[in-house]
Order: structure tokens, then C-alpha cells, then sequence
């Protein structure tokens, strides 16, 4: 072979290894239009097995690209820590699957509860009869420990909060607990749903909650799985517990495998290394074309959203004073007036960001709360329409016109510019600051935009000084009060998640009778709630881009999953491998 | 030879001070800080709970302070708060002249405690050793499987230089050294895990309830990554032994050598190759030192849990004592790896002198 031909053959095998490495994911066709709250199963719907005619086995194995941080269930701060935390410590409340809803049931220790009249005082009545693993009753010493020791100074707990909620926290007996909260707070009891620390294996004074062996290798467990093993960053390991007081489960254990890279992930949901995965929506038509898989899709509780700031930027000042009043806020020069923030919101075409952007996987949503909380979304409210004349007629309205035919608007002789960032690294952000940028232009406004370091960005959102940015809400549960994004007491410069310093007495009013509703009832909340969506899709501190879309992929040969809105594994107890049936 | 080792080692003191103080100051001026990222997405979070975990992370402080107590173990708080932080391992005092109260935590870079990582709650040093033997384990099987294939190669372009080996050598080497990794390990994963599927697609082991594993397993696990780790050294090391081995071919001794007889594979192994091996051992301190650090990208996409996945997550996690104590690590072994390089370096040359 002549050395020119060997060169060509080369560089074909080059050429070809390129672009089988360039193989674009195919944009799915958006799902119908509809915003229900339940989600769908593709395949695989057969109908639930009773669990004791199944043969037990099987491993569960799923990848995470981060690793689990600590078991210790109030010092992890992380959802692989949780799901983990989840199998092993019991909790005292329970989620309903389907609706969210905390009820004394899905494995809660307690088996019943009474509210005393002012509603401040709850009595809890826990199950008899359950132990750990090693034999020693779980029992209200446990919780009592447990919450004593987050409020312990010596343990580093990101869950402090709960105290703030909660006054005391009593074990009358072993199988009571009373907690005395500061206020009635409906959505406070989520606060007393930590894991439980098993206190017969810490000391009293908690000086081992940092450090204890505990929080790498958990030695017991009242959960469905016990902890077996975990190498770092590669692999963490739980088995079946025998002793779980709902049954023990049928597979034989579980296994998460550290697989960092997503298009890695991928690959081993396709080729049956993994049973699980959340896809991501760019990944979701290589997912579908395998008949192995099963998909779950559903409206989850987070959305995208560009938060616009409300004051000046130069001058960022805290929502309220030492003695909680009212620190008036200077207005954003162009932000401040709401006919602009309308112009902005009638300046996206929302379906065709989800058409084009998140592959289909979104929804237009028009206010705060989301369709997962059904009873508490305003069903009469309407995302906003793209109308590009309707938002510049509002622009011209707010003084803002473009004098000197440059294609920028001005007022009072400045020119109407805006900054716009988001984290950099996350592409379909980047695509959607592309995309705000130049629908922007076109009702003349000038957005500068840039995708930042997530480390400079928060900066620039906790120090308040900042014009617009997009970024997401994920993870925000099932109870409706989002007063920390609202209220002028979470906006505080340097921290506080009301970085839009959004303030208006009548919503803050509106967040406080919803959740001190007597009772709790969701009826009796819902109408504050309507009123306060009502508010905040007029006053717009944030834009709603699109309601996220969750896509899970399982294997097919796993039966009796059911997967539910509020959670994937709520029955993993009853899960069978249909291979090993006979 | 003693008296270079004791004085190189003395010399490295200023050295890590200054390393501690830089990677410190860079650390602290990164945007954002530790408690902002951890609570960013969690809307249950308030600012009363993040200035708690600012506090007991010690982020309060001023940045000489905190230096100070990651350094030498001391802590500074205004005023007198002994009844406060005093407990069982930390002593405190109240300085009266300063108005300062001033603790001794035990700790302290200098004496030998690297803190403990904000994620996990490990001592750093317990993390990093953790890692160090899975990133051993690959570096070092990839270095030696780039020095048996890299060596030989370069050795024999040079005695067949401008031959059809010797050109096929010199492709591979532009293409292996200039493919990203990043692509050429998606590649080989496609290939040889999802096509094939001979191999899998990452891991140390394959991953059971109990833990077990075979050679055989482990070895496998071992093949791509070390296949991609190795396709740069290999290259790089077959260019420098070709153009060193030429070098040596024009020295008297290899001509005294040819004349005297002897044959061909003994001049070029025996006689040629030892002497070009010479500059080989000044890039290998330097490369063994690389190897620690691990790879960030082949260890991401293999799923291999090495230093440099952990190194390069503490950063993205601002895990600030894990990143510092990382940093004195590497510098650790960068002073340790040059010193190794030089003795090498004398051993096999016995014209060098280390004074």
C-alpha cells in the first residue's frame, strides 16, 4: 500500500470516528397542551402484583452524578445524601405520593396526631413496637435527640431552621412526643419531618454527632434498608432489613453508582447497568427508543423563571428595619415601574422557549403556584400572551420611546439597558438569556447579557445588585407558602431569597392569613393563595418562563413500581424483579 | 548527597508558607462563599440559619483570622467569650490587654491536622488518602504501560528514522497527542461499552451487594481509562526517545561500539538506549507528581474516584479546607518529586554531582 493511500485511509477513520462522536439528540414533539398535575406512564402499566406471591431478589442499581456527602440525616445537605438517609432513618410524619399531603402514614413513626385549639400545640401518638435493627425500640428519646441536637451549637446542622418554627419539642412518654410551635404555621409541620438519630448510639451531649462512625458507615436502621457499604465517590451499597416493621422489602438491596459524567449516565441506563435514571429533556429520544425502558413523566415542583430586580441597584437596602417595619425601597430605574415588567412578560413567547429550549418538557404557568399543589392554584389566571404591540404600547405608556431611531428606547435622555446573567455551564439558561436577549431587542429594550460563574451570580443576587437573571426553583414542596420569596423579611441584603426586593403589604398580609388558616384546612387556605398568584402574575417581581418537566426512565423488568408525583419510591418495599419469577 | 537533600528540604519551608498563604487568598477571593452555595437552592433556608452556618464555619471572621485558625490551630474572637467556645478540646483565654479572647483549637495546619471538609465532615487528610490509592492504582499502570509502549517505539523510529515505521509512529504520535481526551473517552466508551460491549463503561469494579470482585473484573474496569490516559505519555515519550537515541547514535562511543562488532540490538539497547534514557528520568519526577494529581477528565467520564475529580469538586463546591488542604498536598509532592528527579537524575548519570 502506497504511503498517499494509507494517509487517506487515516484520515477516513478520523473523519468517520468524528462524526459518529456528533450525533445530535433529536428534539421530541411537545406533549399535549394541558397542565394536569398528574403525570404519565408510557409503558409497563400492568396491574399491581400482591406482594407476597413474588419471589424476593434482585438488585436496584441507579447512578447519581454527585456522590452522597454524610448519612448523618441532620447534617447532609444533599438529595443523594436524603434518598439514602431515607432508606435508614424513620421520620415522624409521612408524604402522601400522590397528594403531598403529611399524613401519619407512608412509614411515619407516628400513628396519629391532635392540634390543641390554638393550634400551637401537637401531640404526637407513635407506633408501638418498632425497633431498630439491633433490637433497641425507636421511640420518642430518639426524636427528642434528634432535635435537640440541630439546636445544639457544637453540631454544624443546615437545618437550624427548624427551630425558628418550632418552641419545644417534649417526649411525654416513650410514645408521645408534644411539639409546642411559636405561631400557627400550616406549612410548619414539613419542619418536624427530620430522619431520626438513633440516640442510643451517640452521646448525650452530642459531642460525637460531627465525627461519629455513624455518619460514614450507619450501623442501624428502622427504614426499609440497612446501610452495607460505601466506597467514596464510586459506589454506596444498602441491603434489605429483615426487621423493617412494614414488611422487608423483596429485593434483595440497592446500589448508587457515582457515574459523574450525564452522557455516561446514559449509556448505562441504555445498556441495563442502571434500572433508573432522570433524563435529561435533551437525552429523553435516545431513552425512548429503548424497549427496555419505561417512562415517567410529570409536572414537578419547580419552574424557570427570570427574577427581575424591583430597586435600585446601586443602592441595595433590606426589606425592614431592626424593629420589623417597612424600609421603603428606591425604585429600579426601569424595572421599578410595572408597565415595563408587563412589556417584558409579553415580550417571550413562552411555548415556543419550551418547544424549542427544554425540548418539549415544560408548561406555561402563570403565577407562583404550581399544578403538583392543585388545590391552591388560581385556575382563572392566564400565563401571559406574546404580544409584542401589546408590550410596546406599554413601553410608550411608561414614557419609554426610541427618540433617536437607534432601536433602544430612552427616557429622560438614558437609554433603556439592561443587564441579564445566569449561571454559565448551564446551556439550556444559556440558551434562554440568547433567547430573552434578542425577543428584548425587539421592543427595544438592550439586554447585555452574560452566562457567570453560579458562585459570582449568587454574590451579585445576595448583594441585590443586579438587573435580571434566569435561574430555576426546584424541590419546593407541597405546601403553597413561598412568603420567603415575597416578604420584605427575607429581603435582606447578603442573604434572603427575596433578592427581587419585591414589597407590598397587602401580599404579606395575604402569606400570613394563609398559613395561620386555623385548622389548615386547604380549602379554607386556597382563596388567600388565589389572591396572592392574582398579585404576583400583575406585579410580575418574577417572569414564570415554563413549570418544569420531570422525565424518570426505568427498567421494564422491575414490577409493582408506581410512581407518584410526590415520590418515585414510595412502595419501593413491594418492588419485584420479574426476571427471577418463575 | 545528604547534606542536598537536608538543605533542599529546608528550602521547601518558605515555599509551602507561601503556597499556604497564596492558595488562601485565591481560595477566599473567589466569588460567592461556601454557606450562599449550599443553601442557594433550598428555599426553606433563612437568613438567620445561614448566618449560623457562617458562624460555626468560622466565615465570619476576618481573613487573617481564618487563616490563622486553619494554619496554627488558633482562633480570635472580640471580647470575652472563654464560657462560650471552651469545651474539651478547645482551650480559650481571655487576653485582657488586646480585649480579645484567644482559643486553641488543637488543630492547625502546622501541626499536621488539614481541618475538616465542609461537605462531608471527614478530616481532609482521611479524604485525600482515601483517594490516593484509586488514582495510584491508574496513574501509575498508565505510566508504565506509556513508558513499555512509548520507549520501544521512539527507540525504534529512530533506528528505522524516515522508514514506514518510523512515519506511522509519527501519525499516531500527532494524533494521540493532539485528540482531545475528552472526545477520544466518549469515544472509546461508545465503542468498546455500548457498540461492543466488551468493556464496561466505568467504575474501579463491578458493583455487587456484597462487594466482591475478581482480578479479571478490575482489570477490565481498567483497560479504557488506562488506554486513555496513556495515548498522550505514549506519544510524548516516543518523541523524545527518537530524538534523543539520534542524538546518541552521532556519539563516538555508539560508532567506537559499531566498529568494534558488536551487533545491532546491542548497540542500540544496550549502549544507546541507556544513555538516552538520561533526559527521560528529568520529565519523570515532574510526570509522577502529574499522575498523583490525578485526571480530572478521564476520572469524570470512567467514573474512576480519584484525586482529581476530588480536588476539582472541592472547588466547585467551595469545600475551602478540603481545596487548601489539596493545594499543600500537591506542593508537598511537587517539592518531593523534583528532589526525587534530581537524585535520579545523578544516579544514572554519574557525571552529575548533586552539592
Amino acid at each position: 500500500m502506497s504511503r498517499k493511500v494509507l494517509s487517506l485511509v487515516v484520515l477516513l477513520a478520523v473523519l468517520m470516528a468524528l462524526l459518529a462522536g456528533c450525533a445530535q439528540p433529536v428534539p421530541m414533539a411537545p406533549p399535549a397542551a394541558g397542565n394536569a398535575a398528574a403525570g404519565s406512564q408510557a409503558a409497563g402499566g400492568e396491574a399491581a402484583v400482591t406482594s407476597g406471591d413474588v419471589a424476593p431478589g434482585g438488585t436496584w442499581t441507579e447512578a447519581s452524578g454527585p456522590d452522597a456527602s454524610n448519612l448523618n440525616p441532620i447534617l447532609y445537605d444533599d438529595s443523594v445524601s436524603g434518598d439514602v438517609v431515607g432508606y435508614l432513618y424513620p421520620s415522624l410524619i409521612g408524604v402522601n405520593p400522590k397528594t403531598g399531603e403529611l399524613v401519619p402514614d407512608f412509614g411515619a413513626m407516628s400513628k396519629s396526631w391532635t392540634v390543641s385549639d390554638d393550634g400551637l400545640t401537637y401531640t404526637f401518638q407513635l407506633r408501638d413496637g418498632i425497633t431498630w435493627s439491633d433490637g433497641d425500640p425507636v421511640d420518642s428519646a430518639d426524636f427528642k435527640f434528634t432535635y435537640d441536637a440541630v439546636n445544639n451549637d457544637q453540631v454544624q446542622s443546615p437545618r437550624t431552621y427548624v427551630w425558628e418554627q418550632i418552641e419545644s419539642v417534649e417526649a411525654l412518654d416513650p410514645l408521645t412526643v408534644v411539639i409546642k410551635f411559636k405561631q400557627v404555621k400550616c406549612d410548619a409541620l414539613g419542619d418536624v419531618g427530620l430522619g431520626w438519630l438513633p440516640s442510643h448510639l451517640y452521646a448525650a451531649d452530642f459531642s460525637d454527632i460531627m465525627t461519629g462512625a455513624e455518619n460514614e458507615a450507619p450501623r442501624v436502621s428502622a427504614g426499609p434498608f440497612k446501610f452495607q457499604s460505601w466506597t467514596r465517590d464510586d459506589n454506596l451499597v444498602v441491603v434489605r432489613n429483615d426487621t423493617y416493621w412494614e414488611g422487608a422489602p423483596k429485593m434483595d438491596g440497592s446500589i448508587i453508582k457515582v457515574v459523574p459524567d450525564a452522557g455516561s449516565r446514559l449509556s448505562q441506563l441504555q445498556s441495563g447497568e442502571i434500572d433508573y435514571l432522570t433524563v435529561q429533556p435533551n437525552q429523553i429520544a435516545t431513552a425512548e427508543g429503548n424497549s427496555n425502558l419505561v417512562r415517567w413523566t410529570y409536572n414537578d415542583d419547580g419552574y424557570s423563571y427570570i427574577g427581575l430586580n424591583l430597586a435600585n441597584p446601586a443602592n441595595p437596602q433590606n426589606g425592614r428595619d431592626e424593629d420589623g417595619n417597612l424600609i421603603p425601597q428606591e425604585p429600579h430605574p426601569i424595572l421599578g415601574d410595572v408597565r415595563v415588567r408587563q412589556a417584558i412578560a409579553h415580550a417571550i413567547d413562552y411555548q415556543s422557549i419550551i418547544d424549542d429550549i427544554f425540548f418539549g418538557q415544560g408548561y406555561p404557568i402563570a403565577a407562583n403556584v404550581l399544578p403538583p399543589i392543585d388545590w391552591a392554584v388560581n385556575k382563572e389566571l392566564k400565563p401571559y400572551t406574546y404580544d409584542l404591540e401589546k408590550a410596546k404600547s406599554l413601553l410608550v405608556e411608561a414614557g419609554w420611546v426610541d427618540g433617536n431611531g437607534d432601536g433602544v428606547r430612552e427616557k429622560d435622555g438614558k437609554p433603556m439597558e439592561l443587564k441579564l446573567t445566569t449561571n454559565a455551564g448551564n446551556t439550556t439558561r444559556e440558551d434562554l438569556g440568547v433567547y430573552v436577549q434578542d425577543q428584548l431587542k425587539q421592543i427595544g429594550i438592550a439586554v447585555d447579557f452574560q452566562a457567570i460563574d453560579f458562585g459570582t451570580l449568587l454574590e451579585q443576587m445576595d448583594a441585590q445588585a443586579y438587573d435580571m437573571y434566569i435561574l430555576g426553583w426546584t424541590g419546593l414542596g407541597s405546601d403553597p407558602n413561598d412568603e420567603s420569596f415575597w416578604s420584605s423579611k427575607f429581603d435582606v441584603v447578603g442573604s434572603g431569597f427575596n433578592n427581587t426586593s419585591y414589597q407590598n403589604p397587602k401580599v404579606e398580609e395575604l402569606l400570613v392569613k394563609g398559613y395561620s388558616v386555623p385548622g389548615c384546612k386547604p380549602e379554607d387556605r386556597a382563596p388567600y393563595y388565589y389572591e396572592i398568584q392574582q398579585i404576583i402574575h400583575d406585579e410580575l417581581p418574577y417572569i414564570f418562563l415554563s413549570g418544569r418537566v420531570s422525565n424518570d426512565f426505568y427498567n421494564a423488568r422491575w414490577g409493582n413500581v408506581d410512581p407518584q408525583v410526590w415520590s418515585f419510591k414510595w412502595n419501593m418495599d413491594k418492588w419485584y424483579d420479574k426476571a427471577l419469577q418463575p | 548527597m545528604v547534606r542536598y537533600i537536608v538543605r533542599r528540604l529546608l528550602q521547601a519551608i518558605p515555599t509551602l508558607l507561601g503556597v499556604s498563604i497564596i492558595s488562601f487568598l485565591l481560595i477566599s477571593a473567589a466569588p460567592g462563599d461556601p454557606v450562599s452555595l449550599r443553601t442557594a437552592g433550598n428555599a426553606k433556608m433563612t437568613p438567620k440559619a445561614k448566618e449560623t452556618m457562617r458562624r460555626q464555619l468560622g466565615l465570619d471572621q476576618p481573613l487573617p483570622v481564618q487563616y490563622l485558625s486553619w494554619f496554627a490551630g488558633v482562633t480570635v474572637r472580640p471580647g470575652d467569650a472563654v464560657a462560650e467556645f471552651s469545651s474539651d478540646k478547645v482551650r480559650c483565654a481571655f487576653v485582657t490587654v488586646i480585649g480579645y479572647t484567644v482559643c486553641d483549637t488543637g488543630g492547625g495546619v502546622i501541626r499536621g491536622d488539614l481541618g475538616t471538609s465542609i461537605d462531608t465532615k471527614q478530616p481532609v487528610w482521611e479524604r485525600l488518602v482515601e483517594r490516593m490509592q484509586a488514582t495510584l492504582e491508574l496513574g501509575v499502570i498508565s505510566l508504565l504501560v506509556s513508558l513499555l509502549i512509548g520507549v520501544p517505539l521512539g527507540v525504534l523510529s529512530a533506528v528505522y528514522r524516515g522508514g514506514f515505521f518510523d512515519n506511522v509512529v509519527r501519525v499516531m504520535a500527532v494524533i494521540f497527542r493532539s485528540v482531545p481526551i475528552y472526545w477520544m473517552a466518549l469515544l472509546l466508551l461508545l465503542f468498546f461499552s455500548v457498540w461492543l460491549g466488551w468493556l464496561p463503561s466505568g467504575g474501579r469494579q463491578t458493583v455487587t451487594l456484597t462487594g466482591e470482585t475478581t482480578l479479571w473484573d478490575r482489570v477490565q474496569h481498567l483497560i479504557l481509562p488506562v488506554m486513555v490516559l496513556s495515548f498522550g505519555p505514549i506519544a510524548f515519550f516516543s518523541r523524545i526517545m527518537r530524538t534523543e537515541t539520534l542524538e546518541v547514535t552521532h556519539t563516538d562511543y555508539i560508532r567506537t561500539a559499531k566498529a568494534k562488532g558488536l551487533a545491532s540490538n546491542q548497540v542500540w539497547f544496550t549502549h544507546a538506549l541507556r544513555n538516552a534514557l538520561i533526559p527521560l528520568m528529568t520529565v519523570l519526577g515532574p510526570a509522577l507528581v502529574g499522575v498523583l494529581g490525578g485526571a480530572v477528565v478521564t476520572e469524570t467520564i470512567f467514573a474512576w474516584p480519584g484525586m482529581g475529580r476530588l480536588t476539582i469538586n472541592a472547588v466547585f463546591q467551595q469545600d475551602y479546607p478540603l481545596v487548601l488542604g489539596a493545594g499543600m498536598f500537591f506542593a508537598v509532592l511537587t517539592i518531593i518529586g523534583y528532589l526525587l528527579s534530581d537524585i535520579f537524575y545523578a544516579l544514572v548519570d554519574p557525571r552529575v554531582r548533586l552539592e
